[in-house]
């Protein structure tokens, strides 16, 4: 089916004097693993919930599988798999139980969560209020996943994840993704996104900043290199290397600064005796930065 | 498979339910063995009947004299409603602005199921944690009069069981309908509560109190005159006030809730 998963248009969502979103026009594609990046506070649980209809928009429309979100929140939220940010489950009850009921409502009380249970090591018979956040992202994800739904809107999914589950979640998207589901996600690391997401949307303030495909988005942002030599290096080292913006150097330390590809910085690295390597991440404070200086070298 | 909601309020409340029902049949016991000594004791009979009337009216016009109104006055007229609003108002409260404050709403509201479907199943589930505790409440009277060989009929005693089930479910819906609006259990909680006091402030004062005594039929304790039903039976006329009001308030917590931004 054609079309896109994901439709809003100037979804804007007040509370009294603050704004929580302001004129969101976001597209996701069919087929698509969409993240959605910013801090936290950004708005991005905001479009979630605006999306299963737990909110309002103040104004503007959300249309998810070619249903609009208030009308046809039962039909939206049948086709739907839904992991909230802030997890929280009946605590009384184990978590068989407590995806039997979720099944029950569901209409689909067929559903065995058996199998994902297993591949995400999560002992259903334990009560809830017994388990480790961990555990219960687990019982959450299970939820989210266990109708196979047309489309999957996660929030913040790999916190409180250890790293053998986050590689056995990010199998499980890739499954859904071979059956065609669609998968919009949310997290304030880029790194975790960066991992798993086809195209990324950044919001901050309620604004969607920018929506870029990944690789492009990553050559547009700067990140550091710090490199330890086994002996001081000269002056003009790394002077005029492509992709080096500026270069710092303390003794035997040296800092660079880079855009897009480290290619021909690292090759340049290699002519020296190189200790260590370190490769810092950019945070999302650097990239909102470099967006904006970006920006305003545009307009002028 | 349907009413999962209503089966999980039942589930959740299986141990509140029995330690309420207990409460009831044990509060029932108690005064019901106390009545062969009432009944055999003249003095303490005169003693109630010499009270000043503003008294009396407060602890329900009580006729000590013959079962039916030793019944009314120590269970029916206070007691036994008062057990059965703290359960109500409690359940009301919770239904929706306690899933709220847990952020439970977001899972069992990201399921397709509608807002007023969630309602209606726990309305119907508190419901049935009242009627369950309602029929406690019968069997231990009809077991309390029968050992103490009172001369209440049967009928009456249903009578009486169902109507203080009734009473307390307009403020039960009123909770309801105050959280569903507001998303605040303790709020909606306080507000019923508080409504359920001043009514029956107004009830029993307005006996007394000849300028209030006008008011007393916006009152559901007036709809609900335990002595009379004791005494002749319940009016069908009350039974669908206290109903109707019950309804029209769950039609507004639907219509509240429907309206409105969750979890927030």
């Amino acid at each position: 089916m054609v079309g896109s998963a994901i439709t809003t248009s100037a979804l804007t969502k007040r509370y009294g004097r603050h704004t929580a979103l302001d004129g969101v026009d976001l597209e996701v594609g069919r087929g698509e693993v969409f993240g959605l990046i910013g801090p936290n506070g950004a708005g991005k649980t905001t479009v979630m919930r605006i999306l299963v209809d737990l909110l309002r928009p103040t104004s503007g429309s959300a249309t998810v599988l070619g249903f609009d979100s208030r009308r046809d929140g039962v039909e939206v939220r049948r086709r739907v798999g839904y992991l909230p940010g802030e997890l929280a489950l009946y605590e009384d009850l184990t978590p068989a139980r407590h995806l039997a009921l979720l099944a029950d409502l569901r209409g689909r009380p067929d559903i065995d969560p058996r199998p994902l249970a297993e591949r995400l090591k999560l002992d259903l018979h334990r009560p809830i209020r017994a388990l480790s956040k961990g555990n219960r992202q687990k019982v959450g994800l299970v939820q989210a996943f266990m109708h196979e739904p047309e489309l999957l809107i996660l929030d913040e999914p790999t916190g409180g994840l250890d790293p053998l589950v986050q590689h056995e979640f990010s199998t499980l998207l890739d499954e859904a993704r071979a059956r065609g589901a669609t998968v919009f996600l949310s997290s304030h690391v880029l790194s975790e996104v960066e991992r798993l997401a086809d195209r990324v949307g950044l919001v901050r303030e309620g604004r969607l900043v920018t929506v870029d495909d990944l690789g492009r988005l990553k050559a547009r942002v700067t990140r550091r290199l710090d490199l330890h030599l086994a002996a001081p290096a000269p002056p003009n080292a790394f002077r005029g290397v492509p992709g080096v913006r500026s270069v710092e150097r303390d003794g035997d330390r040296v800092t660079l600064v880079l855009t897009g590809s480290a290619d021909a910085a690292v090759k340049e690295a290699a002519r020296y005796d190189v200790v260590a390597l370190t490769s810092r991440e950019p945070d999302l404070d650097d990239i909102f930065l470099e967006l904006y200086a970006g920006e305003a070298a545009d307009a002028a | 498979m349907p009413l999962s909601l209503t089966r999980k309020t039942l589930h959740d409340r299986r141990r509140s339910l029995a330690g309420w029902s207990l409460g009831l049949a044990g509060l029932v016991a108690v005064m019901c063995a106390y009545w062969p000594t009432i009944r055999d004791s003249s003095e303490l009979r005169s003693f109630f009947q010499d009270l000043p009337e503003g008294l009396r009216a407060i602890v329900g016009d009580a006729d000590y004299g013959t079962a039916a109104g030793y019944l009314d006055a120590e269970l029916f007229s206070f007691m036994v409603p008062l057990l059965l609003l703290v359960v109500a108002i409690g359940m009301g409260a919770r239904a929706i602005a306690g899933e709220e404050e847990r952020g439970t709403v977001d899972l069992l509201l990201s399921l397709p199921v509608t807002r007023r479907r969630v309602v209606l199943e726990k309305v119907a589930g508190g419901l049935l944690v009242l009627s369950l505790l309602g029929a406690v409440l019968f069997v231990s009277l009809l077991v309390g009069a029968a050992a103490v060989d009172m001369d209440v009929p049967a009928g009456r005693l249903a009578g009486i069981s169902l109507a203080s089930v009734l009473v307390v479910l307009p403020f039960g819906a009123l909770a309801l309908a105050v959280g569903c609006a507001t998303g605040r259990r303790g709020g909606a909680a306080g507000f019923a509560a508080t409504a359920a006091v001043a009514a029956f402030l107004l009830e029993t004062l307005g006996s007394i109190v000849p300028s209030l005594d006008g008011w007393r039929v916006l009152s559901p304790w007036n709809w609900y005159a335990s002595d009379e039903v004791l005494r002749s039976g319940l009016a069908l006329g009350d039974v669908a006030l206290l109903v109707g009001v019950a309804a029209a308030l769950a039609a507004v917590a639907i219509v509240a809730v429907e309206r409105r931004d969750l979890g927030v």
